[in-house]
C-alpha cells in the first residue's frame, strides 16, 4: 500500500476508531496496519479497487460542501461531518464503500487485546476452563 | 496421506480411479465412500490443511486461514451480499455452525414436479441419512451447553406462543466454546477435517492441500483426468503442477466454484444451465440489547431454531460472533462504536434465514474467477424484513430494551411500539445488510437433459464419467442448512458409482 493511501487510511482510523472519555487506546498506526494486512487477503478485483475507493473517499470531499479540500486537510469536525455523509448517503455505493474501510478499521480495533479487557471478552480462558 | 504446499517439491503425476475436487461436505463423503469400496482416490483441495491445534481465539487469523478470501466474498447484485465460503480441508464443514437437517418433504416434492426427481423420496433418501447421521454424530444439542442468550430468545418465543426445538448438529461432546465458525478447538464438531478426510486418508486417499484444480480433461465426451496447481498460502504463486489421471472426476467445489470450473473449461452443457439457477438463502442479523448480562460468546453458536414459520420459509436462530465481526457489521463508528459495543456482554445475536423464490447467476469475471450475481426479489425482500420484524418483537418479549436493525435507514429500535416503524419505512433491498453461507443450485439435477446438467445420480448429461456432489446440484432452495443433504446425496452419488462399477471403470 503507498504512503498516501496509508496516510488517508490514518486519517479515517483517527475519526472511526472508537474511543470514550474513561478508554482510549491510541492504536490508530496498528490499524492501518491491519486493514493493510486485511486487502492483501481480498478478492483479486476488491484488492484492485480498494485503494481506488480510499482515493475517491478522499479526492470527493473537494466537491462536497465540506470546504474544497481533500478529506485529509479537513479539520477534526469537518472530517467527522463528512465521514458521517458518507456512512448515512442516500448512494448505495459511498454507503458500501466506507463499510468496507470503516469495517476493517473497526475489525482492527476490536481485534485489540486491551479492548477485549475493557469489553470483559475474555474466551481465551472461557476455551481453557472448557479444556479442563 | 494428506500432502500439503510446502510438503511438495516437483510435479506430480498420478493415476487414480477417481479424482475428487473439493473436500467438504460433498468431496470428502465421496472420497471416503469409493475409498472403502476399494478405489483408489486422489483429492484435490484448494485450501491449506488446518486442524485443532491450529484454531485459536484470534478471529482474523483464523478467518484468513478458512475462508475464501479472508471472509470478503462478494455475491455482487442489489444488494451485494457478503458470502461465506470455507476454502481449507474440510471446506465449509468447518467454519459452519453444524446444523443438521433433512432436506424437508415439501422440498423434494418440489424437486419432484420441478426437475423430475421422482426417485428422491425421503423414503429413498432415509438409509443415506442414516448412514452420514451415524458417521459425524448427529444429535440434538445438550441444554448445558446452550448459553444464556439462547435462554432470551426461547423465552420470548414461548411467551409469543412460537414453536422453537433444540438443534441438531454434527457433534460429539459438544461443550459451547463458540468457535463453531472458527474451526472447532476442541474436535466437538464433526466436520469432514475429523471425520471422512481421516478415514478417507487411512483408507488409501492421497490428499492435496493447497492445490487448485484448473483443468477438467474431456477426451471422447468423457472426463479422463485434472489438472491442478500448487499454490503458496503466503505469497499466492502457483508453483508446481499435479495431474491426475482418473476414470471418473467427481467435482465438489461448491456452487460457486464448481460452475466456474466447468464454464472456465468451456464445459457448459447443451441446457446452458451451467452457472445458472443460483440460490442462497439470503439472510439477515438483528441484536437485541438487555439489562441483564449474557455473556453471548459462552455456549453453543447456535442451539436453537425457531420453527414457527418455517412453511412461510422463515427460519430463526441464535447466532453469537467476536467483537470485531459484530462491530463492523453496525453502522456506527468512533465514541457511538464504543458506547454500544460497551454492551457487548448483554447483547443476543440472531439471524432470519429465508428460502429464497428469486435465482442468480455465476459467470467468470476477470482472470476467467467465477462471480456471482443475485438480486434479490420483491417477495424474499417482504420475507426479511418481516423476519427482522418477528426477531424484534421475539427479543423485547425476551426482555430486550433495545434492538439494533439490519437497515441503513433504520438502525435501531427501542420498544415494541417502533416495531411499526419497520414497515413504515418502506426498506429497500440495498438498505438491508445481507449475508449467506448457503450457495446451491448452480449445476442442476434434472431428468430432463435439456433443462439441467447433471442426472439424478450426479453425472454430467453431457460428459461421461463427471459427476457432480455439492450443493450446485439442488435444483431448488431447500429452506434449511444444507450439509446433511449434501452429505446424504454425496453417499447416494458414490453408491451409485459403485453399483455401476462395470460403466465406470472397465
Amino acid at each position: 500500500m503507498g504512503p498516501k493511501t496509508r496516510n488517508i487510511l490514518l486519517a479515517i482510523a483517527e475519526i472511526a476508531m472508537p474511543r470514550s472519555d474513561e478508554f482510549y487506546l491510541a492504536v490508530e498506526d496498528k490499524l492501518v496496519d491491519f486493514v493493510e494486512d486485511a486487502t492483501y487477503h481480498l478478492t483479486p478485483l476488491l484488492r484492485r479497487l480498494f485503494p481506488l475507493g480510499v482515493y475517491l473517499f478522499e479526492y470527493l470531499a473537494i466537491l462536497s460542501s465540506f470546504s474544497f479540500k481533500p478529506f485529509t486537510r479537513l479539520s477534526i469536525n469537518r472530517k467527522k461531518l463528512y465521514l458521517d455523509s458518507w456512512v448515512h448517503s442516500r448512494l448505495y455505493f459511498k454507503r458500501e464503500l466506507i463499510k468496507g474501510i470503516k469495517g476493517l478499521v473497526l475489525f482492527g480495533y476490536y481485534s485489540q487485546p486491551e479492548v477485549w479487557d475493557h469489553l470483559e471478552y475474555d474466551p481465551a480462558s472461557y476455551l481453557e476452563g472448557l479444556r479442563s | 496421506m494428506i500432502r500439503k504446499f510446502e510438503d511438495i517439491q516437483s510435479n506430480i503425476r498420478e493415476k487414480a480411479d477417481v479424482c475428487v475436487i473439493g473436500s467438504g461436505a460433498g468431496g470428502a463423503v465421496v472420497a471416503k465412500e469409493l475409498a472403502e469400496n476399494g478405489y483408489s482416490v486422489v483429492l484435490l483441495e484448494e485450501g491449506g490443511y488446518y486442524t485443532s491445534k491450529d484454531f485459536n481465539c484470534e478471529s482474523f487469523e483464523m478467518i484468513k486461514k478458512l475462508y475464501r478470501d479472508a471472509g470478503t466474498s462478494m455475491i455482487m447484485g442489489k444488494p451485494n451480499i457478503i458470502f461465506s465460503e470455507g476454502r481449507c480441508v474440510g471446506g465449509s464443514t468447518v467454519i459452519n455452525a453444524g446444523i443438521c437437517w433433512r432436506i424437508p418433504r415439501r422440498a423434494l416434492e418440489r424437486w419432484h414436479w420441478e426437475a423430475g426427481l421422482w426417485e428422491l423420496t425421503p423414503e429413498h433418501l432415509e438409509p443415506y441419512f442414516e448412514k452420514v447421521e451415524e458417521f459425524i454424530s448427529v444429535r440434538e444439542q445438550p441444554l448445558e451447553t446452550i448459553g444464556k442468550d439462547v435462554h432470551l430468545i426461547k423465552r420470548g418465543a414461548e411467551r409469543l406462543g412460537y414453536k422453537t426445538s433444540p438443534v441438531k448438529r454434527n457433534q460429539k461432546d459438544c461443550k459451547g466454546s463458540n468457535f463453531c465458525i472458527f474451526g472447532c478447538p476442541l474436535d466437538a464438531k464433526q466436520s469432514t477435517l475429523i471425520t471422512y478426510i481421516p478415514r478417507a486418508s487411512e483408507l488409501g486417499t492421497k490428499i492435496y492441500a493447497n492445490c487448485r484444480a484448473d483443468k477438467i480433461r474431456i477426451s471422447k465426451g468423457r472426463a479422463t483426468g485434472v489438472t491442478g496447481y500448487f499454490i503458496d498460502p503466503l505469497t499466492g504463486n502457483s508453483l508446481y503442477q499435479v495431474d491426475v489421471e482418473a476414470k471418473v472426476v467427481i467435482v465438489a467445489g461448491g456452487a460457486i466454484q464448481t460452475p466456474g470450473l466447468l464454464l472456465k473449461n468451456r464445459l457448459q452443457h447443451k441446457s446452458r444451465m451451467v452457472g445458472k439457477n443460483f440460490l442462497c438463502h439470503p439472510n439477515a442479523k438483528a441484536v437485541g440489547i438487555f439489562d441483564e448480562d449474557v455473556y453471548g460468546w459462552k455456549g453453543t453458536v447456535q442451539g436453537w431454531q425457531i420453527h414457527e414459520f418455517i412453511d412461510e420459509g422463515i427460519i430463526l436462530s441464535t447466532t453469537f460472533v467476536p467483537p470485531g465481526p459484530l462491530a463492523m457489521s453496525l453502522p456506527y463508528y468512533g465514541e457511538q462504536s464504543l458506547e454500544v459495543m460497551q454492551d457487548y456482554n448483554r447483547m443476543v445475536a440472531a439471524g432470519v434465514l429465508v428460502e429464497d423464490t428469486g435465482t442468480g447467476r455465476i459467470f467468470l469475471g476477470p482472470g476467467r474467477k467465477p462471480i456471482p450475481y443475485y438480486k434479490i426479489n420483491q417477495h424474499d425482500t417482504r420475507q426479511l424484513i418481516r423476519g427482522i420484524a418477528i426477531l424484534s418483537e421475539i427479543y423485547f418479549a425476551g426482555g430486550a430494551r433495545s434492538v439494533l436493525l439490519p437497515f441503513a435507514q433504520l438502525p435501531e429500535i427501542h420498544s415494541r411500539e417502533e416495531i411499526s416503524k419497520i414497515y413504515d419505512m418502506k426498506i429497500k433491498p440495498n438498505d438491508i445488510e445481507i449475508l449467506t453461507m448457503h450457495a446451491m443450485g448452480t449445476c442442476t439435477m434434472g431428468a430432463n437433459p435439456r433443462r439441467s446438467v447433471v442426472d439424478q445420480y450426479g453425472e454430467s448429461h453431457d460428459y461421461k464419467n463427471l459427476f457432480i456432489a455439492d450443493a450446485s446440484i439442488f435444483p431448488a432452495p431447500i429452506g434449511v442448512n444444507p450439509q446433511l443433504t449434501i452429505m446424504a446425496l454425496a453417499t447416494r452419488i458414490a453408491d451409485y458409482i459403485h453399483s455401476h462399477s462395470q460403466s465406470y471403470f472397465y
